[in-house]
């Protein structure tokens, strides 16, 4: 079998991973965002603000690692 | 009854859509002068060659054509080399992509520009190219182009704007419509900063419409994406690192390298960990902005090289809409980035230096 085949095999489940990690981790923040809406609407602006940092936060590690997987099927 | 007669054509188009899909996948026939030899004879379609070179940076601006028929812009490149040395990217046109100049010999391999001492080293040039020098490289690349078109479009617009503004009202329309997203950045900046947040709100705009800017030219065919190329985005968090180094309350410094009530092992490696933390928080911006930009273009050539996968007419049925879909994805995505690098920018240097 062709090694090459097998780099881009463990970095594309590699990237899947990483995905599946961030989605868990968004899911949650956005379910939470949700109760505290509906808990307190006058505040929905200042919790939207904070759920997208703390999402922008999550994605960036997420990120990290598509981006690594994507050098090495790239290389 | 109507709900019921919505369910059933519902599932029929469902149906017939799900046919559709499956008769494009698994036929060939549909194709206009199917001939087994001819598909054998083209060239095997790699998507990935393709979607590099679209990512990539280059010395000329191609816009159409292949061979003869083609439309391109060569650009200049401007070397270091005992005194700068203009050339034209015309000159490497050749089939070794070689350039002879007063005994200097230089030659382009996978964007790089290395100098070689004679021509008999290009042979097996392929496997030994790491043996050879490169040059500094100042060069004018495509991506530097349209960084320079964004910046005088910027400089445009908001000089009309600001020499429109009478009695504190904008009469122009670009003033009509930006006023509404320079008070909600500095709202932003209002928010996360505090007092101090008149310094920083020139910064903030400025790289709050760049980023906005190349993102949107980005989505422009032809048009290279440049906030999907990693060096400029690392040049724009470099930023925002000098601001939290250089624009710190005096005793930040202190706080950083003081060991207080902890024991002495422990206190290094919090500093070691807090060191880590200044630098980690610039790049993260970076390769958010660059991984998000970039993978979005790869989902969009990827549905458009679906059609040359599968060697099909009708698979325009399924990748067009796609593409349509995402690129207006991207709109919303280019949007949400640009707030999102300026947030958190404002938001890191709010934490320097209120603390």
């Amino acid at each position: 079998m062709d090694s090459n085949l097998i780099y881009i095999g463990i970095a594309t489940i590699s990237a899947g991973v990483s995905v599946l990690g961030a989605a868990f981790g968004i899911g949650k923040i956005g379910s939470s965002a949700m109760k505290a809406i509906s808990r307190q609407p006058e505040i929905a602006d200042k919790i939207q603000n904070s759920m997208i940092i703390s999402c922008a936060l999550i994605e960036g590690a997420a990120l990290f690692g598509i981006v690594t997987s994507l050098l090495t099927v790239f290389k | 009854m109507l709900i019921n007669l919505y369910k059933i054509i519902k599932k029929f188009v469902f149906f017939i859509f799900k046919i559709i899909f499956f008769f494009i996948i698994s036929t060939n026939i549909l194709l206009p002068n199917y001939n087994k030899k001819k598909i054998n004879n083209i060239k095997k379609f790699n998507p990935t060659k393709v979607i590099m070179e679209h990512l990539k940076d280059s010395y000329e601006w191609h816009f159409w054509g292949e061979k003869k028929n083609e439309f391109s812009i060569t650009l200049p490149i401007i070397l270091w080399d005992n005194g700068l040395k203009f050339f034209n990217f015309s000159d490497f046109k050749n089939i070794n992509n070689v350039f002879k100049n007063n005994n200097n010999i230089y030659k382009i391999f996978n964007g790089k520009i290395y100098k070689l001492k004679s021509l008999k080293d290009l042979k097996n040039f392929k496997k030994k190219y790491k043996v050879y020098n490169t040059v500094l490289n100042f060069s004018i690349t495509k991506n530097v182009v349209v960084s320079f078109i964004i910046s005088l479009l910027l400089l445009l617009i908001f000089i009309n704007m600001k020499n429109s503004y009478k009695n504190y009202y904008p009469n122009n329309i670009f003033g009509k419509i930006l006023e509404i997203i320079i008070l909600f950045i500095i709202d932003i900046s209002e928010k996360n900063i505090g007092k101090k947040k008149e310094k920083y709100i020139p910064f903030l705009l400025t790289t709050f419409f760049f980023i906005l800017l190349s993102n949107l030219f980005g989505l422009i065919p032809t048009f290279p994406s440049i906030t999907g190329n990693i060096s400029i985005t690392l040049t724009l968090s470099l930023f925002v690192f000098l601001f939290t180094i250089f624009f710190t309350k005096n005793n930040f410094w202190k706080h950083l390298f003081t060991i207080k009530n902890i024991p002495f092992y422990i206190g290094i490696f919090l500093i070691f960990l807090d060191i880590i933390e200044i630098l980690i928080k610039p790049l993260t911006l970076c390769i958010r902005l660059f991984a998000n930009i970039s993978s979005g273009h790869i989902v969009l050539l990827s549905f458009i090289c679906l059609i040359f996968i599968f060697k099909n007419i009708f698979s325009i049925f399924f990748a067009v809409p796609f593409t349509i879909l995402i690129s207006l994805l991207e709109i919303l995505v280019s949007f949400l980035q640009a707030f999102i690098f300026i947030n958190l920018s404002s938001l890191f240097i709010g934490m320097v230096v209120n603390k």
